[in-house]
Formats: structure tokens, C-alpha cells, sequence
């Protein structure tokens, strides 16, 4: 049995000395999945559990595809409707751009490296806000961005509507035929717990 | 369940120093976020803060090996720059010695697969305060080795009671 103490907070498996204190986790590690020699075009995280508040995805891709910096596909629920909005505020070398479209079939806020320039890869932090909530449309925010030495790259606040109701219970994040991931791209999905 | 996000080091700036240093960062996590509330005493409205990176427990790499590029917002535009082949990546612009007293700017950092002895590095950091700009960035610096060092710089000095502190995430 946890005991929490009045006077700091903190949680101890026992009152008996020497045992160490327990902090119950608020942010876990539900799954993760790094790309072999082989290469792969989809990434999928299935049977997500519905007991956090909210989901995190962390992301360090790059594609054999010959561009610099472009968008993954990522459906929810194998949705392919077109049921997701998106908006961007990027900047790149030279500008800062503002963007918006309607009626997509993926949400595209996951970015990735292409092949101009070797070793360079792709960063993103995915937030997915109240993902088991089925009372509302899911928001979905990513921050990303790669570099390339002043040859295009670009950094980017973006932001998806998936319009549905259902929980998410599975992630999945294609190329789109774009070429495949590479070796030593990383997704890493995470659970955030509510109070 | 073991801990996922864990805090690795807290440093508190006394004043003195332009640098606040993370060295000896462990491996056995996957990525590493920097947190810092900070502004900076050098004159002027404002001044840069950066990012140096080192790998195999050495000095941070000051060579021209580093680039960035970022955008940020005043409260009147937006604009976007970029910075290639410099010795440090750009952080976000932070509050400086004219600066209403009080204001600090609040940025962080995410790196990504920060000990993986394989790709170059890439950092994204995003930040702001409240009297002049909102920033994101991204940086790479171009190595290929396990960071073991991160340090965060300015010009002049970090005010005293600035605040840094690097947590590390573990994936499964």
C-alpha cells in the first residue's frame, strides 16, 4: 500500500526505513519502433490504450525520397476519409509562411528528411490532445523541424483537425510512396495521465 | 513502472557566467529536453542565446560545424533567417539589460536521439517572452557522436536566478 506523506507529498511503499519512495508515473512509454537496414514505409501503433489523458509522439525520421525536408501521412483509426484539416506557420531560409487546407485524407504535421543531404534527419514532438475523449473532434500540434545548412531547411508549428468522435486506438505513419524510412528513424509514442 | 521522464540536472546562474553546462549527460535515454527561464545583463533591448554540443566526454565543438534557422514574431511581422556553417546553433532571442526588470524569456530545447552514434545531430527549440520576440528554430550540428556535453551560452552573462534544467525521456 502507497503512503503519502502530509508533510512533502511524496508517495514510500512503506513507513519502514530504507525503503525507497514511489512516484507514481504521469508520463509513460507506451510503445516504440525503430527502422531496421531494411527500411519501411509505415510505422503503425495499434491497440493504444484509453487510460491517459493525452498521447505524445516523438519522431526522428528521414526517407529515401530525394527532397530536403516533407510531410509523413499520419492516419487515425485507418481512417482515409477526407477528414482532416490542417495549418502551418513554418519558417525556412529566407520567409516566414502561414498555410491551411481542408478536406485531406492524412494529417501531415509529422515531418521527415529526404535524402539531400546524408545523416541529416527530421525532428518532431506530436502532442495529441484528449486522444480518448469521444465527445470531440481530436486537435493534434506538432512541432518539427530539419536543417540543412542553408539549402532549404525549415522549421514548423503546425496543427491537424482529425473530425471524429471515435477514441484513438491506433496511429499509423506512412510516406505516402515517398520512398521508405531509413535506418535509424525512431517513433516513440508516449502517454500523458490526467489528475 | 520505472520513471520515463526524469530530470537529469538543475543548474541556478549566481550572475557570473554566460554559460550554463551539462557535461557528463548519461546515455540511457532516448531524447533530452532543456528547459531555461532566463534573460540575459548584457546592453541593449535584447541579445541571442545558443547551443554548443559536444561528444566522447570532450571540450563542446566551437568548430563552424553547427547551422540553424528560425522564425520568429515581434507582436507587428514575422520573419525567418537562417545561419550556416556557424560554431554554435541560435536559440531565441532573450530579454537583455533594458529590458523591463522582471521579464524572462522561457525556452526549450528537444533533442532527439541525442546518443545515437550514427546520424548528425538535429535540435528544435521554441521560446518567448512577453517584451520582444516568439521564436522557433531548428539546428543541426554536424556529428555524428553521442552527445555527453550540452551548453547553453549568451552573451555577457545569465541574470542571477536564471534557470536551466536538462530531463531525459526513455522510450520503451
Amino acid at each position: 500500500m502507497a503512503i503519502r506523506s502530509l508533510k512533502t507529498g511524496l508517495f514510500s511503499r512503506s513507513m519502514l526505513v530504507g525503503n525507497s519512495f514511489y512516484f507514481p508515473a504521469a508520463y509513460e512509454s507506451i510503445a516504440t519502433t525503430s527502422v531496421g537496414s531494411g527500411g519501411q514505409t509505415t510505422i503503425t501503433f495499434s491497440s493504444i490504450p484509453s487510460t491517459y489523458k493525452h498521447l505524445q509522439l516523438r519522431v526522428f525520421a528521414k526517407a529515401n525520397y530525394a527532397a530536403n525536408i516533407f510531410s509523413l501521412g499520419i492516419r487515425y483509426n485507418s481512417d482515409s476519409g477526407a477528414n482532416y484539416t490542417y495549418h502551418s506557420t513554418y519558417g525556412n531560409t529566407t520567409s516566414a509562411i502561414s498555410n491551411g487546407y481542408t478536406g485531406y485524407t492524412y494529417d501531415y504535421t509529422c515531418s521527415v528528411m529526404g535524402t539531400s543531404t546524408a545523416n541529416n534527419f527530421a525532428t518532431n514532438v506530436i502532442d495529441i490532445l484528449d486522444y480518448a475523449d469521444t465527445n470531440k473532434y481530436k486537435t493534434i500540434r506538432s512541432f518539427n523541424g530539419a536543417d540543412v545548412n542553408g539549402s532549404g531547411g525549415s522549421v514548423a508549428l503546425a496543427s491537424c483537425l482529425w473530425q471524429s468522435t471515435s477514441a484513438i486506438n491506433s496511429i499509423s505513419i506512412s510516406t505516402g510512396g515517398y520512398g521508405d524510412l531509413l535506418q535509424y528513424s525512431h517513433f516513440a509514442l508516449y502517454g500523458i495521465k490526467g489528475a | 513502472m520505472p520513471a520515463t521522464y526524469e530530470n537529469i540536472a538543475t543548474i541556478t546562474a549566481d550572475g557570473s557566467s554566460a554559460y550554463a553546462t551539462f557535461s557528463a549527460v548519461p546515455s540511457t535515454y532516448t531524447d533530452l529536453v532543456l528547459v531555461c527561464q532566463f534573460r540575459s545583463s548584457t546592453s541593449g533591448a535584447y541579445t541571442d542565446s545558443y547551443l554548443r554540443l559536444a561528444t566522447g566526454g570532450g571540450s563542446v565543438d566551437t568548430g563552424s560545424n553547427y547551422s540553424s534557422v528560425r522564425i520568429y514574431g515581434s507582436g507587428s511581422g514575422a520573419a525567418a533567417t537562417s545561419y550556416t556553417s556557424t560554431s554554435l546553433i541560435y536559440g531565441t532571442l532573450c530579454p537583455a539589460a533594458s529590458t523591463t526588470a522582471g521579464v524572462l524569456s522561457t525556452t526549450i530545447f528537444h533533442i532527439n536521439n541525442y546518443s545515437n552514434s550514427t546520424t548528425h545531430k538535429t535540435v528544435i527549440v521554441k521560446g518567448g517572452d512577453s517584451a520582444t520576440y516568439l521564436q522557433m528554430g531548428v539546428g543541426t550540428w554536424r556529428n555524428t557522436g553521442a552527445i555527453t556535453t550540452v551548453q547553453f551560452l549568451t552573451n555577457s552573462s545569465f541574470t542571477s536566478g536564471s534557470t536551466f534544467t536538462l530531463y531525459g525521456i526513455k522510450a520503451a
